[in-house]
């Protein structure tokens, strides 16, 4: 896995920015992660290259109390043009918590007990971003070729007999290929099958309520009886594994 | 003598009601084993009972041998209860009996011909063959509804018992065919036992649960009980500390206008190690649990166990306290027991919680240097209250059930990992 994780750090107070930046690249460095930093020390700057110049970012580092636009204004305003950022805010307040409805911030960290918990946090997130990077399925066809990155999957169906189709962020790619095949060929173990007839890629599941797989793009998916214990199983295996 | 074609049917019937009960007895108690030895063997019952029909057997003892491989096929394969096999399926069998009867003396009525109710007839097996049908029909329709987790047996089996009832009645009231009043009266009797029989196995079934769910509260308040305790203790010392509180100032004012500065900071060294303990890290903001972690980490740490945390806990959840307590106390505990007699390498717990998606992880890894003991897929503890320990898991998996979750463990590289999944909905503060 090749790909860098994207970060940005946006801090007022440039010391403090280069105080950051010290520590994410100390952390990921001995994890082993390959990364790209940029920094700002104006909010606007990183607004704009976000929204006006599509700059692509996995993970934001910002300081909620900033002149201007704080943190969370900035955050607001990120979000439509960058769906899947994690952001990590850097507060002197030490209450923050993450909220059960807020799904973008990934963590607070304050600034009391900077150097490990921003550590801890970076961490977390860049290996999470890591399982979501990297592979892509290739769809080959006559006269065509697709590439669907893994963590743009949602789920795989049958689509009647020996063919099947990916739901994907890209919108639905049918495939010539039984359900098996295609599940043989991902060689992930983020793929599990929630029933005879659907794969569902683990990274993508909200919650299991139900017998219900929510997914991340808003669908629900029926688990069989007979797949549910061993559906819970995995989920469980797989985050146990991944964080 | 019977014909080929009556000993072929005698055979289906025989092996459908034998597969049917099996089925019944098997999803009443949600038991599991192997089906497919289940299902062999109950097709040599089938064919045994047949062949003794062909002798002039008394039905009555057919229908006890019956029972009986039953019974052994799921006390054998699915390690179910004597008494409640033996229970359900003699009154299973009584019903089948019941509804053969009603129905072939129903068609008897409507065509006006006694020969129905002559067992060797194929009025009679025509009979047979209906109530065999609607069997199926209802052991489908249960199939269905299990599939979308509804609960649909128990009306079935009531409604069932019901009509059977009405049914004697029913009987009673027609001249057409002659029944001695005999045999009505026996079978008005039994349809009558069935509903007390049902009444019986739902009521007893309500008390089992309660009886369950009392034990967990149980277990669930010594928890809290034995951690309001520690709570409750903390503050005595520190209600003591405030309580003398002037006599200290003054012994520190005494040392200090003496120029015992030594002497002074040692006493307030002193003073202060109730009031450290007060000193509490908000980990997950909610304040059961956060004690609970506390209370933990300064027990490894006076045990010399190194503890590692990362914890990050969403506010505004559904996630209940005592559920939290429930699975952080037991996991960590368990973590603890193990790592207290590791040696120096494998003294570590190492506690992470994390919001993925919408689901709680709480992991908790421990340092060991050999596999836990397994029986039958489940640990065992090593402790020698067994009684009480063998519940810990059992406990967190229930919390963890109530939240669509899950909990499993695992070793590998000398490090214990029990990870607990609960998936859990945003409520509005």
């Amino acid at each position: 896995m090749n790909a860098l994780v994207k970060i940005a750090i946006c801090d007022d107070d440039k010391e403090a920015v280069k105080f950051h930046e010290d520590i994410v690249k100390n952390c990921l460095h001995s994890c082993g992660i390959g990364y790209e930093i940029e920094t700002y020390t104006q909010s606007s700057n990183l607004l704009f290259d976000i929204t006006d110049d599509n700059y692509f970012y996995d993970l934001i580092l910002l300081d909620i109390e900033m002149p201007g636009m704080t943190g969370m204004e900035l955050s607001e305003k990120i979000k439509p043009h960058l769906p899947n950022v994690k952001i990590i805010f850097i507060t002197s307040h030490i209450e923050y918590a993450i909220d059960a409805f807020e799904l973008s911030i990934f963590r607070y960290v304050p600034k009391s007990d900077l150097t490990d918990r921003l550590a801890s946090a970076v961490t977390d997130a860049a290996k999470l971003i890591e399982i979501e990077a990297g592979r892509e399925y290739i769809i080959q066809a006559a006269g065509r070729m697709e590439k669907i990155p893994y963590k743009d999957i949602f789920y795989i169906q049958r689509d009647g007999g020996k063919n099947s189709m990916i739901c994907s962020r890209l919108g639905i790619s049918k495939v010539r290929k039984s359900l098996q095949q295609i599940f043989d060929e991902l060689q992930a173990q983020e793929f599990i099958f929630i029933d005879r007839g659907t794969i569902v890629n683990i990274i993508q599941i909200m919650k299991i309520s139900d017998s219900m797989a929510y997914l991340k793009n808003g669908k629900t998916l029926p688990i069989s009886r007979s797949h549910l214990q061993e559906v819970k199983k995995q989920i469980n295996r797989f985050w146990g594994a991944h964080i | 003598m019977m014909s080929w074609y009556q000993i072929l049917s005698f055979f289906f019937t025989n092996g459908l009601r034998i597969f049917l009960g099996l089925y019944l007895v098997i999803t009443l108690q949600q038991l599991t084993g192997n089906k497919k030895k289940a299902s062999v063997i109950s097709m040599c019952a089938a064919a045994f009972i047949t062949m003794l029909s062909c002798f002039p057997i008394q039905q009555l003892y057919l229908t006890g041998i019956e029972i009986i491989f039953v019974i052994l096929i799921v006390y054998d394969l699915y390690a179910a209860q004597l008494r409640i096999c033996l229970f359900l399926t003699f009154f299973y069998e009584v019903t089948v009996a019941l509804w053969e009867f009603i129905v072939s003396a129903g068609l008897g009525v409507i065509f006006q011909s006694d020969r129905f109710l002559d067992m060797r007839s194929n009025g009679y097996i025509a009979a047979v063959w209906i109530v065999r049908l609607f069997m199926l029909g209802i052991a489908l329709l249960t199939m269905k509804s299990q599939k979308r987790n509804e609960k649909l047996s128990s009306r079935i089996i009531a409604g069932v018992a019901i009509a059977g009832l009405l049914g004697v009645v029913l009987l009673f009231g027609q001249h057409t065919i002659p029944i001695s009043d005999d045999q009505l009266t026996t079978w008005m009797i039994f349809s009558m036992l069935i509903l007390v029989a049902i009444l019986f196995f739902n009521l007893s079934r309500q008390y089992e649960m309660e009886k369950k769910i009392m034990l967990l509260e149980k277990e669930k308040n010594t928890l809290l009980e034995h951690d309001y305790q520690n709570l409750k203790n903390v503050y005595a010392a520190n209600a003591k500390l405030f309580h003398d509180f002037q006599n200290h100032i003054d012994v520190v004012h005494h040392y200090l206008l003496k120029d015992h500065t030594a002497k002074a900071l040692h006493y307030i060294e002193n003073l202060r190690s109730p009031m450290q303990e007060m000193i509490q890290t908000a980990w997950t903001g909610d304040e059961a649990a956060d004690y609970l972690i506390n209370s933990k980490i300064a027990l490894a740490v006076s045990q010399n166990i190194q503890v590692a945390t990362n914890i990050e806990f969403p506010r505004h959840t559904n996630i209940q306290s005592v559920d939290l307590v429930v699975i952080l106390g037991n996991l960590l505990d368990n973590a603890l027991e193990a790592t207290r007699n590791a040696e120096d390498g494998f003294r570590f717990v190492n506690l992470t919680i994390r919001r993925i998606n919408d689901m709680l992880v709480i992991k908790v890894e421990n340092g060991c240097s050999a596999a836990p003991a397994e029986t039958n897929g489940k640990l065992q503890t090593s402790k020698a209250d067994k009684v009480l320990h063998g519940w810990g898991l059992g406990n967190v998996r229930t919390a963890a059930e109530r939240y669509n979750g899950t909990v499993e463990t695992d070793y590998s590289h000398h490090t214990f990992r029990a990870v607990a999944i609960l998936s859990f909905e945003a409520v509005k503060a």
